[in-house]
């Protein structure tokens, strides 16, 4: 039988105390005087880290952020009787929505929010829109011209198109959210029509936005429906950024691009209530703002905030009239439309 | 003299068999004797040693050490408490400790160095004290084996097949030596063993068992010459069985090959019908012999020559009888030999 | 009859007949088999009460497409690792393979790259941004089943190549003195040899897959485990509980086969007559089979780690190891040293139960304790969330929360190894020890744990090492701010960051290096 010898029990020993020491650091941390905020943040978190390091250097306050994706929502659902965060940073409004509807968000404590329309907060204030993402059609200027491009929606599902573009899976939020505002322009039934066209005449229906637009930047499609940061991001590649943008349904009769924001919303009875004040004083400056809308190259809701190089400002171009307040209520029966009309939710 | 250890009727099923591994077992041990219990495998004999070291549990029985009470109805004393010594056979020693560490364990006096040593001499293996186990020999293991039951002076040392891993010749020497140390540390020894010649040898009692039962109990002596049924003729040694009649006078028992001394004439009555057991050392050549038969095989196995003799009986039917001769003999196959009968080698047996 | 007063009393009366295992240990055992059990159970119950509305809505939708991704993913992946590893497997041991030696330990190093790692490297290579992107398309059902097939076969390899060590030659002469040529020996009687080894092989391969996150959601492919993680991200989690429940029940067909194949592999016994095989010379035919074993080892280990070099040597140019990286380094090693310590302490009181006091109560003890085994992270991990947050509250929200996890789906790893080196100390020592007046807590702490130590601590490394490794468990429970490196692997190889997922991803291969050792001298 193998057997340690004194000195091997010695190190093993000591290891032990080390594993029981560095556990014991874990607790350590904690409660500082300025207090500290539980973030989850569905976003990139590219888009979402700078942005917190400055609250924390303005303020003082420890941020322990999540960055979990979709599962996030999940999580504030699973935790409603242990709520273990204090904001929940979206790419949509519509999980905003949602968690306002299943009563997992609770009012803002304040009272203006300037140069943020009301059409864009929560109608009880539990949330707050910072930045609109518009679906748009970014196209390769190599394989495609302006005049051939599709000008509207409805178009992508004419066999022209056919292989030519990619879209997301349907259960992608934005897919979702733009399905929702074409239910409210259309109804279900041409809604359905248009799904199941547009998922037949599609080249690719890939996982997210961020592989449409490399893929249309490497001519892999000749264009795609992403969200208009993605063109921004994709011009500021090195290489594979000769590509440009349509925003659809613009013509006199059109209904205008459709718009999805990101922003944040105030988890219900949130461990720190005091810091989630902090933060909402704290982001609603305008540079912050500004900061939140351009780390991703969103555009910022507020009009008086300047948008970035190139990008067009929301009220410059026409806008899909259903109101963000609305995609929550939607948000379960237009993930089943889009499961129904053939278009999958995952990608298989 | 003093009880040492006193089973009364003790029974232990194990779970999940239908019979008794031990079945209504009552015994008495003296204290400072070395008894041995024997048997074939599954008889019982190491389930009533582990009853009795508190590793088992009786279903119902008693069992009493020195007097105290240690498993009852009610009463139930662990093992780590029961202050009896154990040799286990292949003697778990414990491999990541020393000989001294290992005689020494669990030893809470103050002497515990002094006793050490003391047990070390008593089994002659002064000087090993910082050797690790594995280096010692098969026969030093035992010893320390012993050494370590030995430490903590208990009164009761069970030893479980103690002999059963050892070479013949050493078997030899560490029987005599067992011996010797249980009775210099005036130590009650209680062996289990499946070997007639460890417990002829070892013991000053013998208990047969088979099937959880007592067979039969008594000094090496009287189990070898006396065996009271077939069972423990044919296991302790070799034996001739054959029915008989009890003469008149009770000195004789006429069977089919001749007449046959026999001296238990207290338990027969005259012309009885019984079943007797004729050890193959109860014959001795003679010329006046009244039994005589031809050698049909014969095999030297030096301590003893081994022949089967063929008999004709009075029915003149052939039968054949296991005799052992004297080595200095030389026999032939087809001889005709004629024996005497010795009385201390003819046992009446029970069916 | 006079009653005599006892010496000291205990009455056990529904032990009457037997002596008890003592009752904290078995307290303990207890709480640990519960413990290791309830959240999955929670699940399937979850599951089984979801509502017929959904279960008919997923049955008619989604069930049918998974059980064909899931199914049809894992016949391809056993077939293909069972075609290579049973042909290396006898390549190596059975021809004479210039250098077989070293391939036969070669082969089965891709065993260090988790195969989500393995993924990412290939996803470098031939992803869209990789240099061969426009040659095969890696995010496809061939590229995944290529990538698991690549990273799985060494099980098949490992296990198929000890049988063959362990066969008799004596059974392969019978065979010829019976007239069998070559091809006659090989399907006669080394193939019906071979046979539970293959299986047994192939039903780890197939587990593997199953319980697979990583890899195949990096693929873009949709098999059970990451409908369930994504039905995370839609709103509903009561379809990922039905979801997990028939992956539960997928997982534990697969294992009831395996317990079949198991009872029938005791064909090899290395009895005193045994001989070692003897060496095909398979002549000219030596040196394309050298090529194909240079082609495996080259697609298995030396393309992924020179890629994870490459990348890795770039990422630290760039300052890959800054301070967050020994931050994430650090997370991964709290999180894992603590389940590979309290896997050991979680894992001798069963163990020792189930070894000194054989019985069915401490056989369902241990069974209970190896629910998480086999199973996927992300049904552990729903498990936890569920029943943590609606009952133990106070456990939850922390990094302890991803140690329970981790014991949950790896304690059995530590139990076997513990188990092992329990059987190597007969009872005969306990009895010893307790016969020399020792009370049993002392007989544990003197006697067994210090002849235990080595397989204990075995065992706990091994949970160690699968602990780094782990990731949907822990993507899914983290805390705020405490991301491992196999999460930091998983979120900058999405983003296609390769050069912050390289760095991470050496570490998990340097720190797996572990168990090989472990894994070679076990088969």
């Amino acid at each position: 039988m193998n057997v340690l010898n004194h000195k091997k029990k010695l190190i093993l020993i000591g290891l032990l105390i080390a594993i029981i020491a560095l556990a014991g650091c874990n607790e350590a941390t904690g409660d500082e005087d300025a207090g500290e905020l539980v973030v989850y943040s569905a976003r990139n978190e590219n888009f979402v880290d700078a942005l917190l390091q400055k609250f924390h250097e303005d303020t003082g306050i420890e941020v322990q952020a999540l960055h979990g994706g979709d599962t996030v929502v999940n999580r504030v659902k699973e935790e409603s009787n242990n709520v273990q965060g204090d904001i929940f940073i979206s790419n949509d409004v519509g999980a905003l929505e949602h968690l306002r509807i299943e009563g997992l968000l609770e009012p803002i404590e304040r009272e203006d929010f300037p140069g943020i329309d009301e059409q864009y907060r929560g109608e009880d204030n539990s949330w707050v829109a910072l930045s609109a993402r518009t679906r748009v059609l970014m196209y390769n200027k190599d394989l495609i011209t302006e005049e051939e491009m599709p000008k509207n929606i409805w178009d992508l599902t004419d066999p022209q198109y056919e292989g030519a573009f990619a879209i997301t899976r349907g259960g992608n939020g934005g897919m979702i959210g733009h399905v929702s505002a074409l239910r409210n322009e259309w109804g279900d039934q041409r809604t359905m029509e248009w799904i199941e066209g547009v998922k037949d005449n599609a080249g690719g229906i890939l996982q997210g936005h961020g592989d449409i637009r490399r893929a249309v930047g490497a001519g892999e499609f000749k264009f795609g429906l992403v969200n208009n940061y993605y063109f921004h991001q994709q011009l500021q590649e090195p290489s594979n950024n000769n590509v440009d943008v349509i925003y659809p349904d613009q013509g006199d009769d059109e209904m205008g691009a459709v718009v999805n924001a990101a922003g944040f919303g105030r988890i219900k009875e949130g461990p720190n209530a005091k810091s989630v004040n902090v933060f909402v004083d704290w982001i609603l400056e305008a540079e912050n703002q500004q900061m939140f809308s351009n780390a991703s190259l969103e555009v910022p809701i507020n009009p008086d905030i300047e948008v970035i190089e190139g990008a067009r400002a929301i009220s410059e171009y026409k806008v899909q009239g259903m109101s963000l307040r609305e995609l929550g209520d939607v948000w379960e029966d237009t993930r089943r439309l889009i499961e129904e009309s053939g278009l999958d939710l995952e990608i298989r | 003299m003093e009880t040492a250890i006193e089973l009364k009727g003790i029974t232990k099923t194990y779970k999940g068999e239908r019979q008794a591994a031990v079945c209504n077992v009552s015994l008495k041990v003296k204290k400072g004797s070395i008894i041995t219990l024997l048997g074939p495998s599954g008889c019982g004999k190491t389930t009533t040693l582990r009853l009795i070291a508190g590793f088992e549990r009786p279903e119902s029985g008693e069992i009493s050490i020195g007097g105290k009470l240690m498993a009852g109805e009610k009463t139930w004393v662990s093992a780590e408490k029961r202050k009896i010594g154990m040799v286990f056979q292949d003697y778990a020693l414990f491999p990541h400790l020393n000989v001294e560490e290992n005689i020494g364990f669990g030893y809470r006096g103050k002497d515990k160095k002094e006793r050490v040593q003391e047990v070390l001499e008593m089994v002659n293996l002064l000087g090993f004290e910082h050797k690790g186990v594995h280096h010692l020999s098969g026969g030093q293991q035992q010893r320390v084996a012993l050494a370590r039951a030995l430490a903590k002076r208990p009164e009761v040392i069970l030893l479980d097949e103690p002999f059963s891993n050892l070479d013949t010749n050493l078997k030899q020497t560490m029987r005599n030596e067992v011996r010797r140390i249980l009775k210099k540390a005036n130590a009650t020894g209680i062996l289990v063993s499946h070997d007639q010649k460890d417990a002829l040898a070892i013991s000053d009692e013998i208990v047969v068992m088979k099937g959880g039962i007592i067979q039969q109990k008594g000094s090496p002596r009287k189990i070898y010459q006396f065996p009271n049924n077939a069972f423990v003729a044919g296991f302790v040694g070799e034996s001739n069985m054959m029915e008989g009649t009890v003469e008149p006078g009770k000195r004789w028992i006429r069977t089919d090959i001749g007449r046959i001394p026999c001296n238990q004439y207290h338990i027969i009555s005259e012309g009885e019908k019984i079943l007797i057991s004729l050890r193959p050392n109860g014959f001795q050549l003679a010329e006046d012999g009244e039994i005589e038969g031809n050698v049909e095989t014969y095999s030297y196995v030096g301590e003893y020559l081994e022949a089967r003799i063929s008999v004709t009986t009075q029915k003149k039917e052939k039968t054949s009888l296991l005799v052992y001769l004297h080595p200095n003999e030389t026999v032939q196959q087809g001889d005709l030999l004629k024996f005497r009968v010795s009385a201390n080698f003819v046992s009446v047996v029970k069916n | 009859m006079i009653r005599r007063a006892p010496l000291k009393k205990r009455k056990i009366s529904s032990f009457m007949g037997r002596v008890p295992p003592n009752p904290l240990l078995t307290v303990i055992s207890i709480l640990v088999a519960l413990f290791m059990s309830i959240p999955i159970i929670y699940v399937g119950f979850r599951g089984i009460f979801a509502g017929s509305e959904r279960w008919l809505r997923l049955l008619d939708g989604r069930i049918p497409q998974l059980l064909l991704n899931t199914l049809g993913l894992t016949a391809v992946v056993v077939f293909f690792s069972t075609v290579i590893g049973v042909s290396l497997a006898i390549a190596v041991t059975r021809c004479n393979v210039p250098g077989r030696k070293i391939f036969s330990w070669l082969l089965v190093l891709p065993l260090i790259i988790p195969p989500y790692v393995g993924a990412v490297t290939y996803i470098m290579i031939f992803g869209p941004m990789g240099p061969l992107g426009s040659w095969f398309q890696i995010y496809s059902f061939s590229g995944v089943a290529f990538v698991l097939t690549i990273f799985t076969y060494p099980y098949v390899f490992l296990v198929v190549r000890s049988a063959l060590k362990r066969m008799n030659r004596n059974l392969e002469e019978a065979g010829r003195s019976l007239g069998l040529d070559n091809l006659g020996v090989f399907l006669k009687v080394n193939l019906p040899l071979l046979r539970p080894s293959i299986g047994a092989g192939a039903i780890l391969v197939a587990l593997y897959v199953l319980s697979d996150f990583g890899a195949i959601s990096m693929l873009r492919y949709n098999t059970f485990t990451s409908a369930i993680y994504y039905q995370m991200g839609g709103y509903d989690n009561v379809s990922a509980t039905i979801l997990s429940l028939v992956l539960i029940i997928l997982t534990v067909g697969v294992l009831w086969l395996e317990a079949r194949v198991g009872r029938k592999t005791a064909y090899f016994q290395a009895d005193s007559s045994y001989r070692t095989l003897e060496i095909l010379d398979i002549g000219k035919w030596r040196y394309p089979l050298v090529g194909v074993i240079l082609l495996v080892i080259g697609v298995t280990i030396i393309i992924p780690l020179g890629v994870i070099l490459y990348w890795s040597w770039i990422g630290i140019a760039r300052g890959a190891l800054d301070g967050r990286f020994w931050g994430y380094l650090m997370n991964s090693l709290q999180v894992s040293l603590l389940a590979g310590g309290l896997s050991m302490v979680f894992a001798f009181p069963i163990v020792y139960l189930k070894s000194r006091y054989p019985s069915k109560f401490t056989t369902i003890l241990q069974r209970l304790s190896y629910s998480g085994y086999a199973l996927p992270g992300v049904i552990v991990a729903l498990g936890i969330i569920f029943l943590f947050n609606r009952y133990i509250p106070v456990l939850y929200g922390s990094s302890f929360v991803i140690v329970i996890a981790y014991l949950i789906r790896f304690l059995p790893q530590s139990m076997q190894s513990s188990s092992a080196s329990l059987e190597m100390i007969p009872p005969k020592i306990d009895e010893a020890a307790r016969n020399l007046g020792e009370p049993f807590w002392k007989v544990i702490f003197k006697v067994i744990l210090p002849l235990m130590l080595p397989g204990l601590f075995a065992g706990g490394a091994l949970v160690f090492v699968s602990s780094m490794k782990e990731l949907p468990a822990t993507l899914l429970l983290r805390p705020p701010n405490f991301d491992t490196l196999a999460v930091r692997v998983w979120v900058e190889a999405s983003e296609a960051v390769y050069h912050m997922a390289a760095p991470a991803a050496l570490i998990i291969i340097i720190v797996s290096i572990v168990p090989i050792k472990f894994l070679l001298d076990k088969y």
